[in-house]
């Protein structure tokens, strides 16, 4: 919902695009990009919307863990009662291995650096979506992550490592993805 | 424009910018700012810029006749506010020449505006002299944002007729261009005690704009518009012989245009300078008076980083204003009745932050030189604290001037003629004289600030403050004197000086909550107390509420309102009112939006402005409803 953008703009100011206007008269340019998780928020709902999950994963509800960075929370909080499909997605905060087991997805915040390897190792056989903000977590066995184009974003998929999980994904998503294969 | 709503080939096509471009604007967040979206102005169902400022905290917006508006931030209201500023893209539309600002011509599309950003509280330092009570910025898009085409309309009761055209196209990956013409009708308000007034308001405007990346380092922009609106008015005009005074309604037409020049260049992440040019001319041939004006300015802006964690941004300007003030009756005069006078400036902020940005200092100054005072200083010192994610601290101590207008001083109007009696006494008129050399008003202002959020869907935002103004200007009764005329009458002359002094305390509350993923709701207060040494209380509306409510509702219907109450402003003969806007859209298809809105729905007819025009009359707000549909592709 746009307005829960607005609430995060208006708090911090910080982190808007841009906050208020130059002094002395003089005005920055309107800069009419996006927020980088406001964009990719709106990629993982629209992933998501294009998944063809594991047939046992039944539940009303679809659990989306997000591991580490606060920012990263703070906008994924906001996809917070949208429905993909009939499962209405719930937004949780891991910070711990343990604590994946209970996901459907997981998104690992690139604040994480090394660490994402130990969680692709623990989610491995759980039939979690992994999913990665730059191509090395793709390298790494995961299986959606976004690729930096110059100023817009590009995404890969590991598709290999995502049907060993039993996921697949619809051709619309697949043609536009840079396909990826997991490098040791 | 929901990212979410988006599909992945136009998510693949979005810019993305980082967060640390954004981090220079920790200082902006040191006064209490409240920005209005573009989604704002289109859920608010207003249909010009004044209505569209009233969901702001803490602003005063009246509506005086059809075409007329006052517009005031944390004081005194009135259609003459000069003490804040407004621009538009960096170009002032706040005139010296009356001091105020003529909300009737700025009539740009509201389809163009990306956003307004509002700031109460002074703002001298940053934006020059005038902007002591609060600094208004009103920012169009880039031309690179509207290509297509866009068509407005429709009508209704008191918004008759009204139709924006707009075409914009991308001239190639770095260069893109719009144009828009635009046409609107307002009816008449309600005469108290019944009727029509007679002020209905019609006006045309026609624009362009173009942005051009000239390469990764240039951005070069052309803005321009001409304008022409009419409105009826009734006017009184005094004489020395029978009848004395008479009631002429007529049409006051406003003619003008603009065109703005920008040059921005980037040259480093951490630097970057603009360069700005301007000109803009304003005709009035108005029933009371013929004025032309006109204005050409230059300014330059630089920012960088001399040292890690601190920024430096300096600029100088300078401004030449031209005016030619006609006074259609012969009793009122301007002296000189024409002048150009020139205006030069320069600003210097530091800002300076330690413990990872936790805490951050702003210092600055801007300094200028105006024909009427000579050299003001306008200095401000703030500090922001964010001690974690959830909550950011801020308080903030400014001078701010506000320089007499060229209707403070050198202006002569007759407001009132009364005839000899037969008691003797003699033919006698009353009215401002002009006054000489007056100096700048000033203010000092402490503020204190907190944004929390305490939960992830809740956010509030309170500001407090309190402000000492000294050296106001006030008319004051002088000694009455005689004129020989002809005929010989006895003057009772208004003069102006710096006498007056006042403060004001009160505090803004804004609470926003995403209560759930189709509605949002804000709901904001605002406190004013104001104490003056002329002793005039209630001057001014010391409790003001607003609630706005946004619904997305099934079949791509969305219901929209916005209640708001302001206290009476008992001096100015205007009660407490409580009133409501409500807007329903339906997103037809993709290209095509419906929407039908009422306005001031709780009653038949209220007043806001209870002194009205000059001459005292006041005139009712009606309820009205209105049907608009927007075409886009």
């Amino acid at each position: 919902m746009w307005m829960k953008s607005k609430l995060l703009c208006f708090f911090f100011l910080v982190l808007c695009s841009p906050a208020v206007s130059w002094p002395g008269g003089a005005q920055a340019q309107t800069n009419q990009a996006f927020e980088e998780y406001e964009v990719k928020r709106a990629f993982v709902y629209n992933f998501l919307k294009f998944t063809v999950f594991p047939s046992d994963k039944t539940a009303e509800t679809l659990d989306i863990c997000v591991a580490d960075g606060k920012t990263v929370l703070q906008f994924f909080a906001q996809m917070r009662g949208y429905k993909v499909g009939v499962k209405e997605i719930a937004i949780i905060e891991v910070n711990s291995n343990n604590e994946i087991d209970r996901c459907d997805v997981i998104f690992v915040s690139a604040s994480i650096g090394k660490k994402a390897g130990d969680i692709l190792e623990h989610a491995k056989g759980r039939g979690i979506l992994t999913i990665g903000e730059d191509l090395q977590f793709c390298n790494m066995g995961g299986m959606i992550c976004f690729i930096a184009a110059e100023k817009t974003l590009r995404f890969g998929i590991n598709l290999k490592d995502a049907k060993r999980e039993s996921y697949n994904f619809s051709s619309q998503l697949l043609k536009l993805a840079q396909i990826v294969e997991r490098q040791s | 424009m929901n990212l979410l709503n988006m599909s992945i080939e136009e998510l693949m096509q979005t810019e993305i910018t980082s967060v640390s471009k954004k981090e220079q604007k920790i200082a902006d967040a040191a006064a209490a700012v409240y920005v209005i979206t573009k989604e704002d102005i289109r859920r608010s169902g207003a249909n010009n810029i004044p209505d569209a400022l009233r969901m702001v905290p803490g602003l005063e917006v009246a509506s005086i006749s059809s075409g007329t508006w006052a517009v005031q931030s944390r004081n005194v209201n009135s259609s003459l506010v000069n003490e804040l500023l407004v621009l538009i893209d960096g170009r002032t539309i706040y005139s010296p020449i009356f001091g105020g600002v003529i909300w009737t011509i700025q009539d740009l599309p509201l389809e163009d505006i990306d956003r307004i950003e509002v700031i109460r509280g002074p703002g001298g330092t940053l934006w020059g002299a005038n902007a002591t009570t609060g600094v208004i910025n009103i920012i169009t898009k880039s031309s690179k944002d509207t290509v297509g085409t866009l068509a407005s309309g429709g009508g209704g009761t008191l918004e008759q007729d009204f139709a924006t055209v707009r075409q914009g196209v991308a001239l190639s990956d770095d260069a893109s261009f719009r144009a828009y013409a635009k046409y609107r009708s307002r009816g008449a308000f309600e005469k108290v005690g019944g009727g029509k007034e007679d002020d209905n308001l019609d006006d045309m405007r026609t624009g362009f704009r173009s942005d051009w990346q000239v390469d990764k380092k240039d951005l070069l922009t052309l803005q321009g518009d001409l304008f022409s609106t009419d409105s009826k008015t009734r006017e009184t005009f005094f004489e020395l012989t029978p009848p004395f005074s008479q009631s002429v309604t007529g049409d006051d037409t406003a003619t003008g245009g603009n065109v703005l020049g920008r040059w921005e260049r980037s040259i480093s992440e951490e630097s970057d300078f603009a360069l700005q040019l301007y000109y803009d001319s304003l005709k009035l041939d108005y029933v009371s008076r013929e004025v032309h004006g006109t204005m050409s300015d230059v300014d330059f802006q630089h920012r960088f980083r001399p040292f890690t964690n601190n920024e430096i941004v300096w600029g100088a300007g300078y401004r030449s204003v031209y005016y030619d003030v006609d006074w259609v009756s012969p009793l009122n005069t301007f002296v000189p009745e024409d002048d150009t006078t020139p205006l030069y400036s320069a600003f210097l902020q530091d800002e300076t932050w330690i413990l990872d940005k936790k805490l951050a200092f702003i210092v600055g100054t801007k300094v200028e030189h105006n024909p009427l005072t000579g050299i003001e200083v306008q200095p401000t010192a703030r500090v922001i604290w964010t001690p974690n994610d959830n909550n950011s601290v801020w308080a903030a101590f400014s001078r701010a001037v506000r320089t007499p207008s060229f209707l403070d001083e050198r202006n002569g109007l007759v407001l009132a003629v009364v005839p000899p009696d037969a008691n003797g006494s003699p033919l006698t008129t009353r009215g401002f004289v002009p006054g000489e050399n007056l100096d700048a008003e000033e203010v000092l202002s402490y503020e204190l600030g907190w944004r929390n959020r305490p939960h992830p869907d809740v956010t509030l935002d309170t500001a407090l403050f309190f402000a000492d103004y000294s050296k106001q200007i006030s008319e004051v009764a002088g000694d009455s004197y005689f004129s020989e005329g002809p005929p010989p009458h006895l003057v009772v002359p208004f003069m102006a000086n710096n006498n007056m002094s006042s403060y004001t305390y009160g505090g803004e509350l804004v609470a926003r909550w995403q209560a759930k993923r189709w509605w949002f709701i804000e709901g904001s207060a605002a406190l004013l107390e104001l104490h003056s040494s002329d002793g005039k209380s209630n001057a001014v509306p010391r409790q003001q509420y607003r609630l706005r409510s946004f619904v997305d509702l099934p079949y791509n219907l969305e219901l929209n309102s916005f209640l708001r109450y302001t206290d009476a402003v008992v001096i100015q003969k205007t009660p407490s009112y409580a009133e409501l806007d409500l807007l329903l859209t339906w997103k037809a298809t993709t290209n095509l939006e419906l929407s039908v809105v009422g306005q001031n729905l709780l009653h038949n007819k209220h007043v806001e402005y209870g002194t009205g025009s000059l001459y005292g009359v006041a005139a009712e707000v009606p309820r009205g409803v209105y049907g608009k549909a927007t075409l886009r592709f």
